[in-house]
């Protein structure tokens, strides 16, 4: 195992989860926004979690290649779910006294949701960043397969020469990566909830 | 002046106000009073159109609302609800420039107002512009819910039932805080409460409402020893409000009679304005037991009797 692989593992989880954040709040938004349309992107994204990551990332390959391209944009499908689901619910779990307050002052919508809904929403989206960002370092392991890299590598080769060391070692690393994005989001996440009073009594 | 004119309003074939039509003068305090789901809140949602009328409309200042900018609209009329209704994420400082900002005031003139609001309910900038609401006690909460409304000026303000979650002492304070601000700056207020006490003391005009409909408009007073119907003197009743006898005149205890100049010499003559304490001091001294009331053109128009004031004084019971 080189610091390499690490670093290539914490690529894939950070890079993915760029993507996923970036992509899945707007997607969110849009499902809120929108219920009926949001209903069925809803029931897409989660159909993105049923699938197998491997097997998407074998359909991938034939399009983008061996690479890491292949196995971020997999991750990211299988990643919207908790981020798109979060951050519909988070924003309908605003008060409707808190959005009609917002209305009658005179905010449009852009800034309702600006100013409102989604510092109101914020620690539900937190969660689902959480969720999608320890749940990626175990899914960046499969990288491996399609040329990805990654510590997927070490625990494949562990397994096939059967070297429990390399296995346990790998393993510790990964829950070591986990582990401490866990805290980290976490930790903010703590943080977020203290500075709002949770309004509903 | 607000005018509304025979507003309905349905929820799919379910009539949940039938026909509404009042005015309100500027820098009038008007309450709505009524029992639970009268539609008292729905009336006072529909002036900054959080709910569309089905049928009629609402003027302000001979505008429809329907032909005014919603946002122009909305910002030109303060809310104050519970205190649930600051936004959490935001600064008591922040809470109060929500409406400039939409305006877009510069920061200078945002901070500028702050300050003045802050000072006018003594809580000082440095101390309490930079807490979260949930750090302020229920009643600075409040304030701070009534300084937001006020803070770009609004020619009108609505408060729905602002001090119902306040404990007595501190709803006192509010209200009489509230009503010198109001005629200090002329608003108009349209105040929806269901607290009889609460209207007398901050209403220029009280409108009961029962099942969509205004069942009497009148002055606190007058709504108060006169109730319209026996539905009303029950809420009355029940809510043990009355009149303090040294705020009665003549024209409160009396029982009309034909108006007609009195020839007899003998009567006692009394102006209608004339306050219980004078009414006392003639029956006092002149030991009859009936005194005629005037009003303004010398016309008398009505007899205090014995009678008349326990018939007075058993309706309040």
């Amino acid at each position: 195992m080189t610091w390499e692989m690490v670093f290539e593992h914490l690529y894939l989880v950070i890079v993915s989860c760029f993507f996923v954040v970036a992509f899945g709040i707007p997607i969110g938004i849009f499902t809120y926004y929108h219920p009926k349309a949001g209903k069925i992107v809803l029931t897409v994204v989660d159909l993105f979690q049923t699938v197998p990551v491997l097997a998407v990332m074998g359909l991938l390959m034939t399009v983008f290649g061996a690479n890491s391209v292949t196995v971020i944009i997999s991750m990211v499908l299988y990643l919207l779910l908790p981020i798109v689901r979060n951050t519909n619910t988070g924003l309908n779990s605003v008060s409707p006294i808190l959005k009609e307050t917002a209305d009658a002052m005179g905010m449009n919508r852009w800034q309702r949701l600006k100013s409102v809904e989604f510092p109101m929403a914020f620690s539900f989206i937190l969660t689902g960043i959480r969720i999608a960002v320890v749940t990626a370092v175990g899914v960046a392991v499969f990288g491996t397969f399609v040329g990805g890299g990654g510590l997927g590598s070490i625990l494949y080769r562990g397994i096939r020469i059967q070297n429990f060391d390399l296995i346990i070692s790998g393993t510790l690393v990964l829950m070591l990566m986990s582990v401490f994005f866990d805290y980290l989001l976490g930790f903010l996440e703590k943080r977020q909830g203290g500075i709002y009073e949770k309004t509903e009594r | 002046m607000i005018e509304y004119r025979n507003i309905k309003k349905y929820y799919g074939d379910k009539p949940i106000i039938r026909g509404v039509s009042f005015t309100v003068e500027k820098g009038q305090f008007v309450v709505i009073i009524g029992p639970s789901g009268c539609g008292k809140t729905t009336t006072v949602k529909m002036l900054n159109r959080l709910i569309d009328a089905s049928e009629g409309e609402i003027l302000i200042d001979g505008v429809s609302t329907k032909d005014m900018d919603l946002i122009k609209l909305r910002t030109s009329i303060g809310y104050v609800i519970q205190q649930i209704g600051l936004f959490p994420n935001m600064t008591v400082e922040e809470n109060i420039s929500v409406v400039p900002r939409i305006m877009k005031w510069d920061k200078e003139k945002t901070l500028n107002r702050v300050k003045e609001l802050l000072n006018m309910v003594n809580m000082p900038y440095n101390e309490y512009a930079g807490k979260y609401p949930r750090q302020l006690s229920g009643g600075q909460q409040q304030r701070i819910g009534v300084l937001r409304a006020l803070a770009v000026n609004p020619p009108i303000i609505i408060m729905d039932e602002p001090f119902g979650a306040l404990d007595p002492i501190t709803r006192e304070i509010l209200q009489s805080e509230v009503k010198k601000i109001q005629r200090e700056l002329n608003i108009t207020v349209l105040f929806i409460t269901h607290d009889m006490h609460e209207a007398m003391k901050m209403a220029d005009r009280i409108l009961f409402m029962d099942q969509g409909k205004i069942l009497q408009d009148a002055p606190p007073k007058e709504m108060l020893l006169h109730p319209a119907n026996e539905e009303i003197s029950k809420f009355i009743t029940l809510q043990e409000v009355s009149v303090k006898g040294s705020q009665m005149t003549a024209e409160d205890l009396m029982e009309a009679v034909d108006a007609e100049p009195m020839r007899d010499e003998a009567v006692i003559i009394v102006d209608k304005k004339d306050r219980l304490s004078e009414i006392a001091k003639h029956y006092e001294l002149s030991g009859v037991d009936r005194l005629y009331v005037k009003d303004e053109t010398g016309r008398v128009t009505g007899v205090i009797t014995v009678e008349s004031i326990i018939r007075l004084l058993m309706k309040q019971v």
